[in-house]
C-alpha cells in the first residue's frame, strides 16, 4: 500500500475529476482502507462542490459607481499626447496672418467678457464643452445611474441627473466634474447624434442672463429646476438649444 | 488589440473581480479601492497584452500583484508574511472529524463566506481561484507566482479547513436547532 505522503499529492486533483485513470485507481486503493485520506478527499469534494453551488451568492455585484470610476481611469491611465510643433513654412504664413487677425477680434470679444458676468459664465463653460469632449468623451455610452453615483461618490454632487430618453436622441457619453467656480458644477456630456451637447449643473444662486450666453460660435440656454442653474451648449442654432433645453427641463422635472 | 474592445472586455469582467477583491480584502471600501487600482495598470499596461491570450487571468495577476503592493505599501503584508509558515504548517487533516453533508449543504452562504474569510489568506486566494473562478492549476500559479504543486497544496488544504470550518458552524446550528434555536428562520 503506498503511503499518504504518495498519494496526498493525487487526492486534489481525483477531487477536481482531473486525475488519470490510474491515479484514481491509486487514491481508490490507499483511501479504502486508510480513513484520514478518505476523510481529506470527503472534505475536498464536499468543499468544491460546494463553492461551486454556491457561486452565485458568492460572486458580488461591483457597486455602480465602481464600474464608472474603472470606466474613468483610462484617461488617468492614458500619455500625454505630444505633438511636435511644426515650424512655420513660408507657405503658413498667410494662415497665420488670418489667424492673428482672429485672434485680435476675439480679444476685444473677451473684453465683453470680463464686464460681463453671464457672458464670461458662458465663455467658460464653452472652453470646457471643447475641452471635456475632446479628453473625456466616452463612444460606447455611460449609464445615468452609474454617472450620478459616481459623480456623487467622488464630488459630492447630489443631483438627478436627466436620463438620455431615445425620443429626444440623446446620449449621455461622459460626466465629471467642471473646475470652474472652484469645482461647484456637474459637467455631463451627450451626443445628439453628431452634435455634442453640454448640460451643466451650477449651485444655487448662480444667475444668468439668457441674452448673453451665445458665445464663441456655441449657443446656450439656461433654466432652473430643483433649486439650481442648468445650462445647455452646443455648436448649434439657438433655437435648436431651446428645444434641448425644453427636452432636459421636461426630463429634470 | 483594438483599444475600445480591450477596455470593454475588461470592464466587463468587474463584477467577478471585485468579488475577489473583497474575499482579498475583506472590506468593501479597500475592495472598491483595489478594484479601481488594478484597472488603472491594466489601462497603463494594455500595450503588454497580447491579442487573444487570456485576458482574465491576465487581469487576476494585475488584482493578485496590485494587492501585495497595496499591502507593501501599508506596512504589512499577510500573505508574504504567512505564506512561509503556513506552507510548512503541520497537515492537521488527519484530526477526527465527523462530516455531517447534510448540514454542510445547508449552510448559508453568508457562513461560507466567513468560513473563506476565516482562511489563511494563501489558502483563500487558491481554493477562490479554483473554485468560484474556475481557473486551472497553471493559470492559478501564473496568477499567484508560485509553483503548480504549491498552489495545489493550497487549494487541498484550504478545501480542507473550509470544509472542517463548516462542519463546525453546522454542528452548531444543529444544537441550536435541538434546543428550539432559529436554524428554519436562517436556513436558504
Amino acid at each position: 500500500m503506498e503511503t499518504c505522503r504518495e498519494i496526498s499529492p493525487l487526492t486534489t486533483r481525483v477531487a477536481d475529476n482531473e486525475a488519470t485513470a490510474a491515479e484514481r485507481g491509486r487514491v481508490d486503493d490507499h483511501v479504502r482502507d486508510c480513513a484520514p485520506c478518505r476523510r481529506q478527499l470527503h472534505a475536498e469534494r464536499g468543499a468544491r462542490q460546494l463553492l461551486r453551488e454556491r457561486e452565485a451568492g458568492l460572486v458580488a455585484h461591483a457597486p455602480l459607481g465602481l464600474r464608472a470610476r474603472c470606466a474613468a481611469t483610462r484617461v488617468q491611465a492614458a500619455p500625454p499626447v505630444r505633438r511636435p510643433i511644426p515650424l512655420l513654412s513660408r507657405a503658413a504664413w498667410p494662415i497665420a496672418l488670418a489667424a492673428t487677425l482672429v485672434l485680435a477680434v476675439a480679444g476685444s470679444a473677451f473684453y465683453g467678457l470680463f464686464v460681463n458676468p453671464s457672458r464670461a459664465v458662458a465663455a467658460q463653460l464653452a472652453l470646457d464643452h471643447l475641452k471635456c469632449f475632446t479628453l473625456f468623451e466616452d463612444p460606447a455610452g455611460l449609464s445615468p445611474a452609474d454617472v450620478q453615483a459616481a459623480l456623487k461618490a467622488r464630488h459630492g454632487f447630489d443631483i438627478t441627473l436627466p436620463a438620455g430618453r431615445a425620443a429626444e436622441g440623446l446620449r449621455l457619453v461622459g460626466g465629471r466634474r467642471c473646475l470652474y467656480l472652484d469645482g461647484s458644477i456637474a459637467h455631463l456630456l451627450y451626443r445628439k447624434g453628431a452634435v455634442r451637447v453640454s448640460l451643466f449643473v451650477l449651485p444655487t444662486g448662480e444667475k444668468l442672463s439668457q441674452t448673453d450666453l451665445d458665445v464663441l460660435g456655441h449657443s446656450a440656454v439656461a433654466f432652473t429646476r430643483a433649486g439650481r442653474t442648468w445650462v445647455v451648449l452646443a455648436r448649434a442654432p439657438h433655437a435648436e438649444m431651446e428645444a434641448l433645453a425644453s427636452a432636459f427641463s421636461a426630463i429634470a422635472d | 488589440m483594438d483599444t475600445a474592445l480591450f477596455e470593454q472586455d475588461a470592464l466587463a469582467l468587474v463584477d467577478r473581480l471585485y468579488a475577489a477583491a473583497l474575499r482579498l480584502t475583506r472590506n468593501e471600501a479597500d475592495a472598491q479601492d483595489l478594484v479601481q487600482d488594478t484597472y488603472l495598470r491594466a489601462f497603463r499596461s494594455s500595450g503588454q497584452f497580447e491579442p487573444g491570450t487570456n485576458l482574465r487571468g491576465w487581469m487576476f495577476t494585475i488584482l493578485h500583484n496590485t494587492f501585495l503592493n497595496q499591502r507593501r505599501d501599508r506596512g504589512r503584508s499577510p500573505i508574504d508574511a504567512d505564506s512561509e509558515a503556513v506552507e510548512q504548517a503541520p497537515d492537521d487533516r488527519h484530526a477526527s472529524a465527523n462530516p455531517e453533508e447534510l448540514l454542510l449543504r445547508e449552510s448559508l452562504d453568508a457562513d461560507l463566506r466567513a468560513a473563506l474569510d476565516s482562511l489563511p489568506p494563501t489558502y483563500r486566494e487558491a481554493v477562490w481561484l479554483r473554485d468560484v473562478e474556475q481557473f486551472s492549476y497553471d493559470e492559478i500559479a501564473g496568477i499567484v507566482g508560485v509553483p503548480i504543486g504549491t498552489v495545489m497544496s493550497r487549494i487541498s488544504r484550504g478545501r480542507r479547513a473550509l470544509y472542517d470550518d463548516l462542519v463546525t458552524r453546522s454542528g452548531e446550528y444543529a444544537r441550536r436547532a435541538g434546543a428550539g434555536g432559529e436554524i428554519g428562520a436562517r436556513r436558504v
